[in-house]
């Protein structure tokens, strides 16, 4: 056994089985990728995947990778973080107010303090959660409530257009063009966030701390985890990583406005439950987000290049959640209990799951 | 007398444990058949299939000679079969009335509305009957430990019942309520109905049961007329070896003191005191619900306690703190290895690390390689029968996840070791695993705490034995003290017969 | 022998009375005009709609689950019946064809989550976005009128005051009692009956506590929760006709982002995402004192912006009080108990 760990590993169907359950999503996509393609050119006689069509799709998925990460982590140690949206909207408010009132000062303050000023929400979700022990989706929900609120009284029904240029390259810029298509700057930073967060994830000690605690709390707290601290730390992140996406997202649109992002914590949730995350925590490998947002995407963009009506498309969206979620949960189960060799595991899972 | 009931050729199986091999029994009319075994020697899997809880994979259920083909939780009500579970299977919330009928309530005419007067009428006479003085309306949140068994009992006897099961009901009764019970048992003999009697105390045995039926390791030994069996005998068939085979810690010579308890008090327990030297097994027994477990929590820091005091090795640790506490030496191995002891969705080399993650990689950054060899290197010395270290916890057996959790606190260093309920659920070979591991622990010098509600275990592995009865530490026994007599009678030398806690569930 | 009697506590009473009590005391203090006949009746009638969908949530939530659709299929059934009014079709039939819809939807909630065996909060949250999308589709996005016809005439009545008291002159000083919160009155009325009355209050509690108990108990747990999902549909449908009713129009996107505030109300009431337990009543008082809070805030000119921010704290202070009262309960009966045992021992020696 010791000599050969490697292999095993490699070889094992519970590792296999980890890769596999975030792989459904890829399944998915090729599935989406193929019908509109196929629609695409027998309706139309256009191409769905040209290069320079695929490179818009994942640059808008870009933005929605940020919010899925930032949901994905919230989820993992089995909470939930409602208030993403709101807090992009209040942050970005008192950013856009900041470079309003004295365009002198060096963008960067502006940038950190409302990304700490993002911390400092998590940190107050965090509290709320493990010290006064509200559940997270009620006290998310409340600060949520709490910052649009603010977001409106900060702002009224103004709205700040004409953000500086140079900080819009975040959003706008562009890198390097192969053929039609185009490397941009979201695309750059949305990748460096999730090799960043795979890191933490799989390789830190802090990583499988949140692992630990979501798959199992009290486990946890017996085998000498700070639960409550890896919980908060958890909150923290979140919205840290919203406040950044606000500034990705005004960056884009070009303004800062109270009532943006007004269902993006939702969308978030969408994202990281697309990509294999689960809402009673412990599951899920970062990259099923990319797989997430960029089939997310993909189908916005296809049915509009379909001509679908705006007001079918949340019905589309609404059966393919249902279609992925059911494919993560139940398929995948299946599929790693036919493999694996142990018939008798097999059975009992199979009918305990038959009992839940 | 007639047959009731006939289980033949049952065989069942768990992942990595055969829980049940060929075992056959039947049940007479108006007879009390005791089963009796070590934990895991099969018996709650036996009545869990005859309930319905379980599927057998072979062998066949008949009831006065017609073969029930497939039995669940419903059509073993209909038959007549009603269980008095060991867990406790009351919906908290609910009143003690809703709970006693839950799945066959009596209703007004039209068969919508409840009858709910008829409903307190005879939950009352029920509860009468067994002599429990509880209020019906009483929601079972506000009722103890004890009050809660009765209820179960009262719950099974409400609809016309042929056979009943009792699995240990007496584990939590004081002397007068349990000769109430069995007052109850005589009467519904009389009534010609059958029981299963499950329980540990062997004198228990004597003087209720009619026949005698020994399982070991899944496999049944022996049916036999109690009275023509002794005692002896019976321990004989129940161990199948010398009772010292499987308990093998020899006492020794105590070290130092490692773990000091001083008037630790909560809300669950008052003014605890018990200190732990080097080289010991010593045993912590006490009726379920006398504050042991909550004791060990707030000792290793995941509960808050109100004073007291917690030293090891001369060191005093914070309040609420169990990092500090696990790496100062301290571990705790929970009651319930599933739910408290193991994350069961993450890998053996996931666990096994966990605890001593900051230990084994100060920098914070996590080398698999280094990681896997660790993992590795404790699968192969604690025997831990798993292919590799990437297998899922859930996917072992009940005494290889308790080894993954010892492993887990071997990899911290610890010094001092609280089990709690090490054994249960565990089969009969894995338990000699595991009391092995924990004699040679103590032989390397580290101070154990075992948590244990099975009285032959506390009595053949501790050097020393303390009991805690109603949240106060009613004594200590030593030596040749150790008995059952005199640990069941500290055990409930502090139980007032209240019905009712004071704490909000 | 000893009184083995249920203790009285006030960790049993519903956690929105003292969040109710809190806010309508200040409410009534800072805010004059608050504590009026007019504002009272037209409190209640606000609180009607949302008071619907939080039944509806709390029996859900009592079995564990989430039904975040409620909000979609409000939007959804209403859309449906006044599609249906502004075809001329008569009004019984376009609500009872409204009230089906509801059920229908409902009942596939339960399906997707029991026989697929889906999380909850997902599938409804998927069927929340499909149930608005059919809203969308058929009215094409736009706000649907119909004309008045004898056929309809229901809607019309339905609409009027049942019950009117005057106590002065101004509009603030009349009491009213529309239709409309009688038939809530009356649908609430039909579900606390049901609920303590039947069985029903025992299958949702066992289903919620632990779902193997009640199947050994012989329970159909599937049936009942299925069950229970296509009575929270009925409910929101139920809603929706209120909705119909008071604004003589239907609006497509009228139900977004009620499931939350029922979700609140429901919680504030004491009722808990992790289920086993709840209560009808505390939902009832949830669902008013939400109501009170935006009330007390428009009369006193508050801006909206301000209202969203009071009413996160609001609820903070809710599960807070939940927590506290709790903690000082035990710590109050502790105290008693300390005293009369002293008491004994002295008398013993």
């Amino acid at each position: 056994m010791d000599t050969m760990p490697r292999l095993h590993r490699i070889l094992d169907i519970h590792t296999l089985k980890r890769g596999l359950y975030s792989s459904s999503i890829f399944i998915m996509l090729f599935l989406v990728f193929g019908v509109f393609t196929i629609y695409n050119r027998v309706a139309f006689d256009t191409n769905y995947l040209k290069a320079a069509n695929i490179s818009v799709i994942v640059n808008q998925a870009s933005f929605l990778m940020v919010v899925g990460v930032a949901q994905a982590i919230a989820l993992l140690t089995g909470d939930v973080n409602l208030s993403i949206g709101s807090v992009m909207a209040v942050t970005t408010v008192l950013f856009g107010r900041m470079l309003q009132q004295s365009s002198d000062i060096p963008l960067f303050i502006p940038i950190m303090l409302i990304l700490f000023l993002g911390a400092c929400i998590g940190f107050l979700n965090g509290i709320l959660i493990t010290k006064l022990k509200i559940p997270a989706f009620i006290a998310s929900f409340a600060t949520m409530y709490i910052c649009r609120g603010f977001a409106w009284v900060f702002l009224g029904k103004t709205v700040i257009y004409r953000l500086d240029e140079g900080f819009r390259t975040i959003s706008m810029g562009k890198v390097y063009t192969i053929g039609e298509f185009t490397i941009t700057v979201p695309m750059l930073i949305a990748l460096a966030l999730i090799l960043v967060v795979n890191f933490m994830l799989t390789r830190s000690t802090f990583g499988r701390k949140i692992y630990f605690v979501g798959s199992n709390v009290v486990a946890a707290q017996a085998s000498g985890i700070p639960t409550d601290r890896v919980r908060i730390t958890n909150q923290v992140i979140s919205s840290f990583l919203a406040a950044f996406a606000g500034l990705l997202y005004v960056a884009r649109l070009n303004a800062c406005e109270p009532g943006m992002a007004i269902k993006t914590h939702f969308e978030a949730i969408t994202v990281a439950l697309l990509g294999g995350f689960v809402m009673t925590g412990g599951y899920g490998n970062v990259w099923g987000v990319v797989g997430g947002a960029i089939i997310m995407t993909a189908i916005q963009n296809g049915m509009n290049s379909i001509q679908l009506p705006s007001e079918l498309q949340t019905l589309v969206m609404g059966l393919i959640i249902i279609l992925t979620v059911f494919m993560n949960t139940f398929l995948l189960e299946k599929k790693m209990l036919v493999a694996d060799k142990n018939i008798e595991t097999k059975k009992a899972i199979i009918s305990r799951g038959a009992q839940i | 007398m007639p047959k009731l009931l006939e289980l033949q050729s049952i065989g069942k199986t768990f992942p990595g444990v055969v829980a049940l091999d060929d075992v056959s029994i039947d049940l007479l009319v108006g007879e009390v058949h005791v089963l009796i075994g070590e934990n895991g020697a099969g018996k709650s899997t036996l009545m869990k299939i005859l309930s319905g809880a379980y599927q057998s994979d072979s062998g066949s259920l008949s009831i006065e000679g017609i073969e029930v083909l497939k039995n669940d939780p419903k059509k073993a009500e209909q038959l007549g079969i009603r269980m008095i579970y060991q867990e406790l299977n009351l919906i908290p919330e609910l009143s003690v009335m809703e709970n006693i009928f839950l799945g066959h309530e009596l209703k007004l005419k039209g068969q919508l509305f409840l009858n709910k007067r008829s409903m307190y009428e005879k939950a009352k006479e029920i509860l009468g009957k067994l002599n429990i003085p509880i209020d019906p309306k009483i929601q079972v949140k506000h009722l103890t430990i004890a009050a809660r068994q009765m209820v179960e009992i009262a719950k099974a006897l409400s609809s016309k019942a042929k056979i009943l099961v009792f699995d240990e009901p007496t584990s939590s009764l004081t002397s007068s309520e349990i000769k109430d019970l069995f007052a109850i048992i005589t009467s519904l003999k009389a009534t010609d109905v059958g029981m299963f009697y499950i329980s540990h105390r062997l004198e228990e045995l004597f003087m209720i049961g009619d026949r005698v039926t020994v399982l070991r390791d899944g496999k049944k030994i022996a049916t036999k007329n109690i009275k023509d069996i002794t005692i002896d005998e019976l321990i004989e068939k129940i161990a199948g070896r010398e009772i010292t085979e499987i308990y093998p810690h020899k006492k020794q010579t105590a070290g130092e003191v490692l773990l000091d308890i001083n008037g630790l008090t909560s809300e669950k327990f008052k003014n605890i005191t018990m200190d732990l030297r080097s080289g010991e097994i010593v045993g912590l027994s006490g009726l379920v619900g006398a504050g042991r477990s909550e004791m060990a929590r707030a000792v290793f820091g995941i509960d808050n306690y109100k004073s007291g005091s917690v030293t090891i090795c001369g060191e005093k640790l914070v309040k609420k703190n169990p990092k500090i506490a696990g790496q100062k030496g301290l571990s705790y191995l929970p009651e319930d290895r599933k739910e408290q002891g193991l994350a069961l969705p993450l890998n053996v080399r996931e666990n096994i690390v966990i605890a001593g993650i900051d230990q084994l990689f100060p920098n914070h950054i996590i080398n698999t390689q280094k990681e896997t060899q660790v993992a590795a290197s404790y699968v192969e010395e604690l025997n831990i029968a798993t292919p590799t270290t990437e297998k899922l916890t859930r996917f072992l057996s009940g005494g290889n996840q308790q080894k993954v959790v010892i492993a887990k606190w071997l990899l911290t260093k610890a010094k001092v070791f609280i089990f709690d309920e090490p054994t249960r659920g565990i089969d009969v070979a894995a338990k000699s695993g595991i009391y092995g591991l924990m004699d040679q622990l103590a032989k390397e010098g580290a101070a154990i705490l075992m948590i244990s509600s099975d009285l032959p275990e506390i009595i053949g592995m501790s050097d020393r034995v303390y009991v805690m009865s109603n949240g106060i530490l009613a004594g200590e026994v030593r030596g040749a003290d150790i008995t059952q007599e005199k640990i069941l009678e500290l055990a409930f030398s502090h139980v007032k017969g209240e019905l009712i806690t004071d704490e909000t569930a | 022998m000893k009184q083995h009697k249920k203790p009285f506590r006030l960790s049993n009473l519903p956690n929105s009375l003292y969040v109710l009590f809190v806010v309508f005391i200040a409410a009534s203090l800072a805010v004059p005009k608050f504590l009026t006949p007019g504002n009272l009746s037209n409190l209640i009638l606000q609180s009607s709609i949302l008071l619907l969908l939080s039944f509806g949530m709390s029996l859900v939530l009592m079995t564990g689950c989430i039904d975040l659709s409620v909000g979609g299929i409000l939007s959804m059934t209403g859309v449906v019946m006044a599609t249906m009014l502004r075809m001329n079709v008569p009004a019984i039939w376009a609500i009872a064809i409204g009230l089906l819809t509801g059920v229908l939807f409902g009942t596939m909630n339960g399906l997707l989550i029991t026989k697929l065996r889906l999380p909850s909060f997902i599938t409804t949250f998927a069927t929340m976005g499909i149930a608005q999308s059919i809203a969308n589709v058929v009215s094409e996005k736009r706000t649907v009128y119909w004309d008045p016809k004898p056929s309809n005439s229901l809607i019309d009545t339905l609409g009027k005051d049942f019950i009117r008291i005057e106590f002065g002159q101004t509009a603030k000083e009349v009491l009213t009692i529309s239709y409309l919160v009688l038939i809530t009155a009356v649908v609430i009325t039909v579900v606390m009956l049901l609920f303590n009355k039947t069985t029903l209050k025992s299958r949702v509690f066992a289903i919620g506590e632990n779902e193997e108990i009640a199947r050994l108990a012989g329970i159909k747990t599937h049936f009942w929760q299925i069950g229970i999902y296509a009575a929270s549909g009925l409910l929101a449908a139920m809603a929706s006709l209120l909705v119909l009713i008071r604004t003589n129009s239907l609006q497509p996107t009228t139900g977004e982002g009620l499931e939350f505030q029922a979700v609140v109300a429901a919680v504030l009431g004491g009722n808990t995402l992790k289920g086993g337990k709840g209560s009808l009543t505390g939902t009832i008082l949830g669902a008013l004192a939400l109501y009170s809070v935006r009330s007390a805030l428009s009369l006193a000119g508050i801006d909206t912006s301000v209202v969203m921010i009071v009413i996160g704290a609001v609820l903070i202070l809710g599960m807070w009080l939940n927590e506290t009262i709790q903690m000082y309960e035990e710590r109050i009966v502790g105290m008693l108990r300390s005293i009369l045992m002293g008491r004994n021992h002295g008398h013993n020696a």
